[in-house]
């Protein structure tokens, strides 16, 4: 029998989902002839998904150097074949028509297309003028959790080591920057312990604060099958909004947006009433701490549970709204485990976020929850590469590449010397975080900032503020580049727009949630004259140095490939605690990814960080520890290798709300799309399914505004206003209102309307909660 | 045309009635997987946004479907450029 192409491509597609259901198919629903030598498959060449932080291993199909196809990779260890919706459109947002394809320069109030030449040069002399006259502090870097690991390296090495100023920035500073503190301020170091594998091994999941059914849905189905097929494995979601998630929790505990932490205070208050915490593993592994005017202060257990009075359950569900009896049946749960805690923004994009992630790191720690099978607090990440391009690699104001800061002589000391950069460039103090790197755009204190791989102007809190501070005319305007691949809300403020190659059009390295890195190969061209971000920084650099704002060579004589920037980058990782010297390239073009530390070649990479027996740092060099038995725990990185409960106030948010602003607004994500848009909104049926803004309004409140699904409500802030249409669903509670921010057009840009306020500790801003008021429109 | 094959974990004790609605749907050929929980679904439609209709609006609103997960796509015979 002859195999058509077509019955070739329906067996191919059955294949994959037996591969990935892991079983197989049966019966057939069709017949099932031998394929002939004459059909030709695609061929599939390994990657990874470029949305959100799971990081599911993809193959593309390429077909007479076509992207044709594109499945689940059954073989990737984590994802194991599944993707989202999201991924299906990716071929489809990599060819849409509207991708720039040249140099763009602003004329006129236009921009008008230019050469590359004409473009670079004109960039090249604004920051060098901008350097010249102001200094380094008077510019600046704002980059991406999107950007390749390579390209945020070189970014950071050019500003921190080359130029010299900390003025380095990225979109994790409104996503990740409260778990980044709150690893940090318990562990000592960033990123999770654990991985997903301790998924199927956990009784108990505490999910807080995330939408993972819609925002992480790979994992939530690792989640659900997980729950299927354990015994008596449980859910609680710890959530204002009720998300998909909700349809298989056990416990739900839906607070008041913004009082979450005495929950979390009221959980310990049980544990340790009912004797349910873990002593032995307390006295050997945990300190108690506390600040007391500004100064850190050691403190006994008893102190702590002399604090947790203040939180019973009765005090603490009144605070935050929700039954005493399920915060009892919370915290036993939680404390029977092995327990799996999941969180993101709901958590994070908070003005007491680092507070709120240590409170579920204390959680873990009181009751010995970390560190074997199935027991970890696992922080899920929002972009592809927030974790291993800009958290790992140095991409934010205060910190340098793995684990080092910039207030730390001797980290500066060692990334000078790696980077060839003359001592003492590094400076010694932080640079501006967003919010104030973009006020001070607003100020003209920044003269030149280059944005690459983001949307500012539509992410950005209070956005008109910012909007203004990037594209309003004004003698002197601040110089503002954007490097991405389509237009955006930001591109139209821009003096200068660089056309950006995007994921499959450029070769470099992802790393995601799990502390895995995986390497994304080069299938196809960018369209028209766009380069990758890479090439652009490189270019950037040289013209800098032959302005002699950076020495000559320091970046040019180095580099000329992401794989030249990758050796570097393994060179920087060697004696710290991400140990990733193993990871060579070649590696990395085999293995569907590994997670560090991997500090030699033929180490396979490791699942579980401080456990002896998986955490190669405790076996050899600096963390070695021969007295530890297989399975016990060593926080090498944290003080005296401990980790630290904290004594944290459970403080209001912000902007409470009052008798003008009654509700709460909440931003966030819906399934089909993916932050500001700019690329799910190119699909059609993804645009269709979700074709406009929405605001979720509880119907109690629908009912006392005179409001009905479709009527249009305009949301009000002390900042801004948007109009939306109303969607009248019992999802938030009564006086929360719900809007994500994907949509771009005018009326419907809820940043205009959110607080700037951020935590003292991460920048981290408050998108979660601020005050609005509603009216029907 | 669009080919998709997809796997819809749905509700085990009900998964003969699933896998027969899911067959009604026009372009939905849903096949079992030798696991009760699990279907594999092969949708062919004109396009992808087509597919993806049968996929988010005509499967998911099948009493007993779960959730649903893209495992394979293949546009080779439409244009992208739209």
């Amino acid at each position: 029998m002859e195999l058509t192409r077509r019955e070739f491509i329906r067996m191919t597609a059955m294949a994959a989902v037996a591969t990935a259901a892991g079983c197989a198919p049966s019966p057939t629903p069709t017949p099932r002839p031998t394929p002939q030598p004459a059909v030709q498959a695609a061929e599939w060449i390994k990657s990874v998904c470029r949305f959100c932080g799971t990081g599911c291993g993809v193959l593309l199909g390429v077909h007479d150097g076509q992207f044709v196809a594109l499945k689940g990779d059954p073989d990737h260890p984590t994802t194991k074949g599944l993707v989202c919706a999201k991924a299906l459109f990716l071929p489809k947002i990599v060819y849409s028509p509207d991708r720039l394809t040249k140099p763009l320069i602003r004329k006129g109030g236009k921009l008008v297309e230019a050469s590359w030449e004409e473009a670079m040069t004109l960039v090249a002399d604004k920051f060098a003028e901008a350097i010249k006259t102001g200094g380094p502090d008077s510019v600046a870097y704002y980059g991406s959790g999107q950007a390749l690991s390579e390209e945020t390296y070189l970014a950071s090495r050019l500003f921190k080591g080359g130029i010299g100023t900390n003025n380095v920035e990225g979109n994790p500073r409104l996503c990740m920057a409260s778990a980044v503190g709150g690893y940090t301020t318990t562990f000592g170091k960033d990123e999770p312990m654990g991985s997903y594998d301790d998924i199927d091994y956990a009784q108990t999941f505490f999910i807080v604060g995330s939408n993972t059914a819609e925002a992480h849905p790979v994992i939530f189905d690792r989640i659900l099958e997980r729950k299927q097929t354990g015994k008596d494995v449980q859910i609680i979601l710890v959530d204002p909004r009720k998300t998909p998630v909700r349809r298989v929790t056990d416990i739900y505990l839906d607070h008041i947006p913004g009082y979450d932490l005495p929950i979390f205070h009221a959980m310990a208050h049980v544990i340790v009433k009912e004797k349910l915490h873990n002593p032995a593993f307390i006295e050997k592994n945990v300190l108690f701490r506390k600040v007391v005017e500004g100064k850190t202060v050691d403190v006994t257990f008893e102190e702590y549970v002399q604090f947790l009075q203040a939180f019973t359950p009765e005090k603490a569900g009144a605070m935050a709204g929700v039954p005493a009896a399920r915060i009892v049946q919370a915290a036993r749960m939680f404390a029977k485990g092995p327990t799996m805690s999941f969180w993101t923004m709901g958590l994070n994009q908070r003005t007491t976020g680092v507070w709120a992630n240590n409170l579920i790191h204390n959680l873990h720690l009181i009751t010995g929850q970390i560190g074997k099978p199935g027991a970890t607090p696992f922080s899920l990440t929002g972009q592809p590469n927030a974790c291993g391009g800009v958290r790992d690699g140095g991409g934010l104001s205060h910190i340098l590449p793995y684990g080092r800061v910039v207030e730390n002589a001797d980290h500066r000391a060692q990334m000078e010397k790696l980077w060839g950069a003359r001592p003492g460039t590094i400076k010694d103090k932080p640079g501006l975080n967003t919010v104030e790197m973009f006020k001070a755009l607003g100020e003209d204190k920044i003269k030149a900032l280059l944005i690459l791989t983001t949307n500012p102007g539509q992410s950005l809190p209070n956005a008109t503020k910012y909007r203004e501070a990037m594209g309003k005319e004004r003698p002197n305007k601040p110089f503002v580049v954007v490097i991405d691949a389509y237009p955006t809300r930001t591109t139209e403020l821009a003096d200068v727009v660089l056309p950006a190659a995007m994921w499959c059009e450029k070769e470099g390295v992802y790393g995601m949630s799990e502390r895995r890195y995986q390497l994304m190969p080069k299938i196809i061209n960018a369209p028209g004259e766009g380069r990758s971000d890479f090439d652009i920084l490189l270019d950037f650099a040289a013209r800098l140095e032959e302005r002699g704002v950076v020495p000559k060579g320091y970046v040019s004589s180095r580099f000329k490939t992401t794989a030249d920037v990758w050796d570097e980058m393994r060179e920087a990782s060697r004696g710290t605690v991400y140990d990733f010297t193993g990871m060579t390239r070649q590696r990395l073009r085999q293995e569907r990814g590994l997670r560090w530390p991997v500090p030699s070649e033929d180490h396979p990479g490791t699942s579980r960080r401080f456990v002896k027996g998986e955490d190669p740092l405790l076996d050899k060099g600096p963390f070695a520890d021969d007295t530890l038995k297989p399975g016990e725990v060593k926080f090498y990185t944290g003080p005296n290798n401990r980790a630290v409960v904290w004594l944290r106030p459970a403080n209001p948010p912000a902007e409470p709300v009052d008798a003008e602003y009654p509700y709460v607004l909440s931003t966030g994500r819906v399934l089909e799309h993916w932050h500001t848009g700019t690329m799910t909104m190119k699909a059609a049926d993804l645009r269709r399914a979700q074709p406009e803004a929405f605001v979720e309004i509880n119907p109690f409140d629908a009912e006392k505004l005179g409001v009905k699904s479709g009527d249009m409500v305009r949301i009000t802030s002390r900042r801004g206003e948007a109009i939306i249409k109303a969607r009248v669903v019992d999802t938030p509670r009564p006086g929360m209102v719900f809007v994500p921010f994907h949509w771009y057009e005018e009326n419907s840009l809820i940043n205009r309307v959110t607080i700037d306020a951020y935590d003292p500790a991460s920048k981290q801003p408050e998108f979660k909660v601020c005050a609005v008021k509603l009216a029907r429109v | 045309m669009t080919v998709i094959g997809a796997l819809a974990r749905v509700e085990a004790a009900s998964a003969e009635v699933v896998q027969h609605n899911l067959a009604t749907i026009p372009g939905v050929i849903p096949f079992p997987l030798n696991e009760a929980a699990k279907l594999g679904l092969l949708i062919e439609a004109a396009t992808l946004d087509d597919a993806y209709h049968l996929l988010h609006e005509e499967i998911k609103g099948v009493e007993g479907v779960l959730t649903v997960w893209p495992v394979y796509v293949d546009f080779e015979e439409q244009s992208l450029w739209n």
